[in-house]
């Protein structure tokens, strides 16, 4: 399955670049990543630990970077990320491609492709649900990469949508505590975070996309 | 192995909805059955409505047709009431997977399984139904055009179960339910469309074409056939997020909407020309 | 009355009511007593070499009673892990390294199957990953490979070069040279080309793949879903290193199975289990397993077709490359089979065929309805219904001209005897109206025509066994090892021998196979059971009508010549004497037997080394046509069959209503070859490999009219004149559909199957290249 897109953010591409090869801000930007650290040079180490529908779990994952070219204009890493779940018999390969360019004074295009293999019980149903949710994802990953290059928090939309329905109490009226708070919650995206290309947004980078394999645990164990 | 529940009352069900772990209604159990046999389901409790008294009636009132979670979609279909009540649903119903299927699966279990595929959400969609939600907490009213919330995600929460059913009376006008399959010719839908003409107003209900059901309305005021048809490609063309599968591409997925909609447009045309 | 149990009478199978109302038991029906429920753990690698195997875990669950892995395996049964029937190349359970997703790694018995399955989830595998096959392209590319060297088994001779050879995916070549089809084709005046596609597929019979196996008496037996029982205690007692007698394999009815169930299946897992920890074993593929248990071949075919400026058909060439998956069951024979009839049923001056067979890290393919004929009668009936239009001649006329004909030596060498493809072709075109004028439409739905014809050999040579036992009562008890699966084969041996016997053929029984009691039978495959075993049959009961006029000359004191075997009885003049009284009266006893056997083999000139031809290459010929009438809706690509004809060449029908039921099955399963059967894997993982989104023709996909027809050109050898029907009805199909939409819609599709996507897709490509 290949998935690519690209999108901007606020920050020059050195900047950006290295982002990417430090622990700590891609464990704040990866939806769901509880451990992530560097084994070596080249190669990380990571959990990820997500909540999707109310149910909790967790998936280990590794990423060995192959190679890295920084001297030219666009800035280029390739990767290969292995994710396993071992309850569903079933593991995850992905061989990612991740460019920065700049755009203007200050700011920058990530672009990524990915060649990603799912294999075991899930990879028979799986496409559909990882195009879905790889969406989702690269929303949350792309919001939090702009905050960690600096941009103000309060002017990038909302992106999990925690939005339900109003609801109109007909025996007692106990909705549920947000029910009611944000139905208007914006779904599509603004402000510093420009996306590319709205409709084919996918995937925000390499290291996000071993959380599908936990996202997709999560769902189906909920049995959808 | 997980623990099948079989309650009495719904004040029972949406109790054990609210003390169990990871519990999961069973309806029909037409969807469930199958993840379970492929060994993709992880529920540990399962909650089988159908003991409970009353779940399974078709209610009259005023202008509204209320229907149990438990009504089969094969009555959905048959019901003389429905039929006369809102017989673009029960097309929609009646259009539904195969007779097997439809004798045993739930109307409630058929929307709360969420899916951007489903027939009878298209026409719940484009004749405003209401669902009804319960849990612990009581039962509160969610308009079917919010309860599509995401990919095979619904505005239930994980302790509430789908109820009922609220269908508003079919207004005077056209309504057709059209859909296509891209492959075996009793496939999941590839793309469907109900659409309703009422008054001045275009109702469309889309199925299969984008990560939830979608609803769109157009004005068709002094429109002929042609005029409204291009109306309803220019409505639908926002929401056509189709995702692409081994059923067909974005492109492919994009053009059978079009045809769909197409389709059940110039059938509601004909129909007003002749009524 | 009688004469409807007889040849060529229609008697309804005698099993039917009980097949569909669930009365007839299967395998997975069989109660198995206290029995070690087996589940599979599968690979998550499409190859790699196998680590540590971590079995503590599944071990520890309650009710689990031992986790095996290939290892274990390997150390008790070594090399004769290794099975096959072409190559010794497939293990029971994955050694050293694993070669597609999906691949059974280690197995585990319970008490139970939902603890079984449990535990399987609680084994976990270590990987070192090799670099993956994904397809025919990366396996010829020729840097990763599937096998280190190739293991040919060790029965054949003419594959006895290819043993230790390293370094290549290509398991096996045929090859075909007649005259000089390169200088054949660049000295013509027209030439078609196409790179053709057909998709691997799966058999999806109802009945899923069962066995039980158990150790009696230090004796092998076992209850499987097999159509091979003969070959799988071959396969069983080598594997074992058994004395034949000491392996037992039996079958019940099997509900469906086109080539799914035969060969190396559940089998050797089974027996190597059983056999391992003295347990009765049990093990039931689930509906998802199914799909990887074996597969049709995908196959690529690279071709040409050349005629002169007369238009007759002067060189024909092709590349044939057979998607085998990771082991080569019987796909070598698919690649010499299927690529000796590439350039189709023709009078062609030359041809040039390379076939090939090609490992790649997928579920291995094998045996399926057609033997991989369908696949390059998808190239050759294309390139020559192209080749008309090139030409500006009819379709149907431009092939009639050019089929071969009785007597007819085929590029390969072997004369047609039975083989009245013109009869067949024109009986479709008749049917679907082709020469009456057709209204082609003019604004979103078009309608088109087309005809294909399609040409098979028997599987050559094989043998055939047949024991009767005639009963003092005049009924009959049938032994053979042929195995009924929904063909109707128990019917059909009945009134063969029915009508040799002038007897009601409802109380003959036919035994199912069974190896310590039904003879030895090559295999129930390749539509050759009606020709061989039912020669067998025929010889059986001619043995046995013999011993009974014997009798009858005894009992009257006449010769032999002079005393007739007739419904009533034994007749001579005007005495007659039931048969019944007959045989009390010889032994004396109710009750008694009378026992006759016979057998009946084939034999071939194998193919010539440099040339690949052969002068009797095959026993006879399957000979069949498709005639389609069909409309293509432009706005959605999708085509709606409103006319289908299937003609086959039967030789003579045993039963007509059976021979129609086949070919009326075989279209069915052809037309969703054709529109949008298809297994779809990416990167090794097969992701449509469950019946929610794996494509089957339902109800709703059969054409508004299928009209089967029999064809009968009697058979010099076959009994009665008959030959098998099983696969001809599937061997054109998809090729008549596409040249219907063709003949609609201006555009030729190469790749299978013709998805409405596919269809709208090249519609849209034309439209730009006109504008």
């Amino acid at each position: 399955m290949k998935l690519a897109s690209e999108f901007s953010v606020p920050a020059a591409p050195d900047k950006v670049f290295a982002l990417f090869f430090d622990p700590d801000t891609m464990r704040g930007c990866i939806p769901g990543c509880e451990q992530l650290e560097r084994v070596d040079e080249k190669n990380y180490r990571g959990k990820l630990v997500n909540e999707i529908a109310h149910v909790r779990f967790s998936a280990g994952f590794s990423a060995a970077i192959q190679t890295i070219s920084e001297d030219t204009e666009t800035k280029e890493v390739t990767a290969v990320l292995k994710g396993e779940d071992r309850r569903l018999g079933s593991s995850i390969k992905i061989d990612a491609r991740l460019a920065v360019r700049p755009e203007g004074s200050d700011s920058a295009v990530i672009g990524y492709e990915m060649d990603m293999a799912l294999w075991g019980k899930l990879g028979r149903l799986g496409e559909p649900i990882i195009r879905r949710r790889s969406r989702e994802i690269e929303l949350e990953f792309a919001r939090a990469l702009a905050i960690a290059c600096g941009a103000p928090e309060d002017k990038l939309p909302e992106t999990k949508k925690k939005a339900r329905p109003a609801s109109t109490p007909v025996t007692l009226p106990a909705p549920t505590p947000d029910a009611t708070t944000d139905s208007a919650a914006p779904t599509s995206t603004g402000g510093a975070v420009a996306v590319a290309d709205p409709t084919g947004r996918r995937l925000a980078a390499a290291a996000v996309l071993t959380s599908l394999v936990a996202l997709l645990v999560a769902l189906l164990r909920r049995g959808r | 192995m997980p623990t099948l529940h079989r309650p009495d009352t719904l004040d029972e069900a949406v109790e054990l909805l609210s003390t169990v772990d990871n519990p999961m209604v069973y309806g029909g159990g037409t969807a469930i059955q199958i993840l379970i046999k492929q060994g993709i389901l992880f529920a540990d409790n399962f909650v089988d409505l159908a003991g409970i008294p009353g779940l399974r009636e078709i209610t009259p009132g005023a202008g509204v047709l209320t229907v149990g979670p438990m009504v089969s979609v094969r009555r959905m279909e048959t019901d003389q009431r429905v039929r006369a009540h809102a017989p673009l649903a029960a097309e929609a119903y009646h259009q539904v997977a195969n007779p097997r299927v439809r004798n045993t699966a739930s109307a409630g279990g058929n929307i709360a399984h969420g899916d951007y595929r489903l027939d009878p959400p298209t026409a719940l969609l484009v004749l405003d139904a209401t669902v009804l939600a319960s849990s612990v907490r009581g039962t509160r009213e969610i308009p079917v055009r919010e309860f599509f919330v995401d990919f095979q995600e619904t505005a239930i929460e994980h302790d509430e179960l789908v109820s009922g059913i609220r269908i508003p009376a079919q207004p005077p006008g056209a309504g057709r339910f059209v859909k296509n399959s891209s492959l075996g010719e009793n496939d999941w839908p590839c793309a469907s469309a109900s659409v309703l003409v009422t008054g001045s107003t275009m109702h469309i209900g889309l199925g299969a074409v984008a990560p939830t059901p979608r609803y769109v309305a157009c004005d068709a005021t002094g429109l002929d056939d042609q005029g409204a048809v291009d109306a309803a490609l220019a409505a639908i063309e926002p929401e056509l997020d189709p995702i692409p599968d081994v059923r067909g591409g974005v492109a492919y997925k994009r053009r059978l909407a079009r045809a769909t909609v197409e389709d059940a447009v110039r059938a509601a045309w004909k129909d007003l020309q002749h009524a | 009355m009688l004469e409807q149990g007889w040849v060529g009478g229609r008697r309804a199978r005698f099993d039917t009511a009980g097949r569909v109302r669930g009365l007839v038991s299967h395998v997975g029906d069989q109660p198995v007593g206290a029995a070690a429920h087996v589940a599979v753990h599968r690979s998550t690698q499409p190859h790699a070499l196998i680590g540590a195997v971590h079995t503590e875990d599944a071990l520890a669950m309650p009710g689990v009673y031992a986790v095996l892995t290939g290892a274990d395996l390997y150390k008790q049964f070594g090399d004769r892990l290794l099975t096959g029937p072409a190559f010794a190349d497939q293990p029971a359970l994955a050694h050293e390294k694993v070669r597609y997703v999906g691949e059974p790694v280690a197995a585990v018995l319970a008490a139970d199957l939902a603890t079984a399955r449990a535990a399987t989830d609680a084994v976990w595998v270590d990987y070192d990953e090799l670099p993956p096959v994904y397809d025919l392209a990366d396996a010829l590319e020729g840097s990763a490979f599937v096998h280190d060297e190739l293991k040919p088994s060790s029965v054949f001779g003419d594959l006895r070069h290819l043993r230790g050879v390293r370094d290549t995916n290509v398991n096996y070549t045929y090859t075909l040279r007649h005259g000089d089809a390169q200088a054949a084709r660049e000295a013509g005046a027209h030439t078609v080309t196409g790179e053709f596609w057909a998709p691997p597929t799966h058999h999806v019979p109802i009945e899923l793949p069962c066995t039980i196996a158990w150790v009696d008496a230090g004796r092998l037996e076992m209850l499987t879903t097999t159509q091979t029982p003969s070959y799988v205690r071959q396969t069983i007692a080598d594997l074992l290193d058994l004395p034949l007698s000491r392996v037992r394999v039996t079958t019940r009815p099997l509900g469906g199975s086109f080539g799914a169930k035969m060969y190396d299946r559940l089998e050797p897992l089974a027996a190597a289990l059983a056999w391992t920890t003295g347990r009765k074993v049990r093990l039931v593929a689930s509906r998802e397993e199914a799909f990887l248990l074996t597969t049709r071949h995908g196959a690529a075919v690279t071709s040409s077709l050349t005629a002169d400026a007369e238009g007759n058909l002067v060189s024909s060439i092709a590349d044939v490359r057979y998607d085998t998956g990771a082991y080569a069951d019987v796909g070598p024979r698919i690649t010499a089979k299927s690529g000796m009839v590439t350039p189709g049923p023709y009078r062609i001056d030359t041809a040039h065929v390379r076939s090939r067979c090609v490992y790649t890290n997928k579920p291995s393919a094998g045996p399926f309805r057609g033997f991989g004929v369908p696949q390059v009668t998808w190239s050759h009936e294309s390139l020559i219904d192209e080749l008309a239009h090139r030409l500006g001649e009819d379709p149907y006329a431009f092939r009639r001209r050019h089929l071969l004909r009785e007597g007819d030596e085929a590029p390969m060498g072997t004369r047609m005897h039975s083989a009245d493809f013109v009869t067949c072709l024109d009986s479709v075109a008749n049917a679907i109206g082709w020469f009456e004028p057709l209204e082609r439409g003019s604004g979103r739905i078009r309608r088109g025509r087309g005809v294909a014809v399609g040409v098979k050999a028997v599987l050559t040579p094989t043998i055939a066994n047949a024991v009767l036992q005639f009963n003092q009562d005049a009924s009959a008890t049938l032994l053979i090892s042929t195995v009924d699966m929904g063909q109707g084969s128990d019917t059909i041996m009945a009134q063969i021998a029915a009508d040799v016997l002038a007897m009601n053929s409802e109380r003959i029984h036919v035994v199912r196979a069974d190896t310590d009691a039904t003879p030895y039978d090559t295999i129930t495959a390749g539509s050759r059971s009606t020709y061989h075993t039912g020669n067998a049959v025929r010889r059986v009961a001619q043995a046995m009508r013999d011993k009974l006029i014997a009798l009858g000359a005894q009992h009257f004191e006449v010769a032999e010549a002079d005393v007739e075997l007739t419904p009533e009885g034994l007749r001579s003049g005007e005495r007659t004497v039931p048969v019944a009284e007959l045989v009390h009266g010889h032994f004396g006893a109710r009750g008694a037997t009378l026992t006759a056997e016979a057998n009946f083999t084939t034999s071939w000139a194998p193919y010539d080394k440099e040339t690949g031809r052969s002068e009797k290459v095959t026993e006879h010929w399957f000979a069949g046509a498709i005639g389609v009438q069909l409309t293509v809706d432009t706005a959605t690509g999708r085509v709606h069959l409103e006319h289908l004809a299937v003609a086959g060449d039967v030789g003579r029908a045993i039963n007509p209503a059976l021979v129609e039921q086949q070919l009326t099955g075989a279209a069915i399963m052809g037309i969703g070859h054709a529109l949008f059967d298809q297994l779809v894997l990416d990167q090794g993982q097969l992701v449509n490999g469950t019946l929610l989104d794996y494509q089957l023709p339902s109800i709703r996909d059969l054409p508004d009219k299928l009209t089967p027809i029999v064809v009968e050109s009697p058979h010099d050898d076959g009994p009665f004149g008959a030959k098998g029907v099983g696969e001809t009805g599937i061997l054109g199909i998809a090729p008549a559909i596409a040249n219907a939409v063709r003949d609609a819609v201006g555009v030729r599709l190469t790749t299978l199957p013709l998805t409405p996507e596919s269809i709208v897709t090249a519609l849209e490509n034309k439209q730009e290249e006109e504008s």
